[in-house]
């Protein structure tokens, strides 16, 4: 791949907003998010949970169900405006050139078919591979994710298998139609913690050898810091601060993701407590007025605070939405 | 082959618990002699009664030879036209049988599918799926299949039909919460992530998970429309008179019950019975088999 083409945008997302329609009033879950995602990049989505990042990654794949609402934005993908096409055209591109891996292997995997044939669905339905080379590519696919005695386990249904033998089939799963980009949203959180390891440990060999690019969503700081290049951190819906993992984590610029590091437990410092951020995120109908953040913010200087910071880039490649940052 | 399908069997929960349940022994071996004798009603059955050149009027109302009176030839007596009894049971539990079945699967099909749109799609379509439910079961079910009988001729055909218009609304309800449930899992959201349409989504993927409970539904309501048949045969708004189920049976002998000609009403009416029963003893054995609740 030349250099060029590798900072080429796979994908791009511009002033995405959803809403989520409710009897009341009408929430915006995800407000104005912009980013870009080079080919071959890990992009780490962090925030609490209710902070929109999920829901970045449905509207992705334009899968918000009602009452939700991608009410604006765009969403271009190799070349192409994912909002623009039709609904039979986006089935084309789901499961196919995007794939999704989800938090729950237990129950996103069909309880009544076998790990092989879910594998194989995705296939038949987007190669027209017949069923005898779709369940030799399942096989493949399972043995790429290492999981022992494949031919065996392509026979099992979803509850003779562990809750991490059941991710890495995911896994197989998305790595089988060799996408161009996987969203994984939160693929690790229902695991025991030294599966964990081992699963992010063969996503971010996979996406090496097949040049995939990767949306990790997560609140798990550690996981980005060992998966990601790139790092969005969200706040109430929006992109607070966003850059390369390095700057971010060595020298974060927003007084919130300043406060989400710090409470990060640690073995090598030896403080006493673990700093926390004072209070709780505002809910989505209750924000207040100007930069969400400012209730908890210790750097928040009213009235200034009251104007909404828009998300600018202070240095090349580095975002941040705030009137102060640090330096 | 055997061996091997003797192995799937013997590893099989159901089937150890069917041999563990004395009721569902019984109900099954009640339904093999009821189906076997209604298949192959033409081979046993002593004479044809749908064949007129088969019956002697001459040997109407012969009483039944297992009484100790009558005609060896009739082993549970004759009705009206000389028909014998055991032969008109023979083919009117193959009537009830077909009708059940037919009625049952249809109603299942019909209920099964709305049910599912009702329930994947929510909504305009719910709404208006789930109140025509509503309003059909406000209404006492022979009712209204009595009321669509009233505009169709009795056929077998017709009575099927009618039946499922009636008995849909059940499997429609079960299947619809059972989508509620099923569709807010991962693996729906998983299945419209890898890009498979709508119907692949509903038919490949829900349907196999909400089948427990509708086919415990058709189990248990299969005696119901044999009942039901039988009901409307009875009233005459069923089966047509030259092929009697047992209700029209029970029906054609009903008028001379009280002139001492007993036989021709009750032996029909002991074989539905019987039939109704084992068809519910099997049910609910199989209701307590699929429920993942009732662990013994």
């Amino acid at each position: 791949m030349t250099k060029a083409k590798m900072h080429q945008n796979l994908l791009s997302v511009q002033n995405l907003s959803v809403c989520f329609h409710t009897r009341k009033n009408t929430l915006t879950a995800v407000d104005d998010v912009s980013f870009a995602l080079p080919a071959g990049v890990t992009l780490g989505l962090v925030g609490e949970s209710g902070a929109g990042k999920s829901t970045v990654a449905f509207s992705i794949l334009r899968l918000i169900d009602s009452p939700g609402e991608i009410v604006s934005g765009r969403i271009e993908f190799e070349g192409r405006d994912l909002m623009a096409l039709s609904e039979q055209e986006m089935e084309g591109i789901r499961g196919n050139r995007i794939c999704m891996i989800f938090q729950d292997p237990m129950v996103t995997l069909n309880p009544v078919y076998r790990i092989g044939d879910q594998i194989a669905e995705g296939l038949i339905l987007h190669r027209g591979s017949s069923k005898k080379e779709a369940h030799e590519r399942a096989i493949t696919a399972l043995r790429e994710v290492a999981m022992p005695s494949p031919e065996l386990r392509a026979r099992a249904y979803p509850h003779e298998l562990s809750g991490g033998m059941q991710q890495r089939a995911i896994i197989a799963a998305a790595i089988a139609l060799d996408p161009a980009l996987i969203i994984a949203d939160e693929p690790t959180t229902a695991l025991d913690a030294t599966i964990q390891a081992q699963i992010l440990e063969l996503l971010s060999r996979l996406i090496k050898r097949h040049s995939t690019s990767l949306i990790l969503v997560t609140h798990n700081l550690a996981v980005v810091a060992e998966m990601a290049d790139m790092i969005a951190v969200m706040y109430a819906g929006r992109i607070i601060e966003m850059g390369y993992k390095a700057d971010i984590l060595d020298h974060p610029l927003h007084p919130y993701t300043v406060g989400l590091l710090e409470s990060v437990p640690s073995m090598a410092k030896t403080t006493s407590r673990i700093k926390q951020i004072p209070g709780l995120m505002p809910s989505l109908d209750d924000l207040p007025p100007g930069c969400s953040f400012s209730p908890r913010c210790s750097s928040c200087r009213t009235p200034d605070c009251f104007e909404r910071p828009p998300l600018r880039e202070i240095s090349p490649g580095r975002w941040v939405a705030c009137h102060f940052p640090l330096t | 082959m055997i061996s091997r399908l003797n192995a799937r069997l013997g590893e099989s929960e159901l089937w150890l618990d069917f041999r563990a349940s004395l009721s569902a022994q019984i109900g099954a071996f009640i339904m093999v002699v009821f189906t076997l004798g209604a298949l192959f009603a033409p081979l046993i059955s002593p004479q044809d009664p749908y064949d007129l050149t088969a019956i002697n009027i001459l040997d109407a109302y012969q009483p039944s030879w297992l009484f100790g009176e009558g005609d060896s030839r009739f082993l549970l007596g004759t009705d009206a036209q000389g028909r014998d009894i055991l032969s008109a049971i023979l083919y009117g539990a193959r009537v009830s049988i077909f009708v059940g079945v037919m009625g049952v699967l249809l109603a299942a099909t019909i209920g099964v599918s709305l049910g599912l749109l009702a329930g994947y799609f929510g909504g305009f379509v719910d709404n208006l799926i789930m109140r025509i439910a509503d309003i059909e079961l406000s209404f006492p079910s022979i009712l209204i299949a009595l009321f669509i009988m009233f505009f169709w001729e009795p056929g077998i055909r017709n009575i099927i039909v009618a039946i499922a218009a009636v008995e849909w609304v059940l499997y429609a309800r079960t299947a619809r919460a059972s989508v509620l449930s099923e569709r807010e899992k991962d693996y729906i959201d998983a299945s419209k992530a890898i890009g498979l349409p709508v119907h692949k989504i509903l038919f490949r993927h829900v349907l196999p998970n909400i089948m427990a409970p509708i086919i415990v539904i058709v189990n248990v309501r299969f005696a119901w429309v044999i009942i039901l048949e039988a009901s409307l045969s009875f009233l005459g708004a069923g089966v047509p008179a030259e092929r009697p189920s047992l209700g029209r049976l029970i029906l054609n002998g009903y008028e001379m019950l009280f002139s001492g000609y007993w036989w021709t009403s009750v032996f029909p009416g002991i074989a539905l019975v019987l039939m109704v029963f084992g068809v519910n003893l099997l049910g609910d054995w199989l209701r307590d088999a699929l429920n993942p609740r009732l662990t013994k």
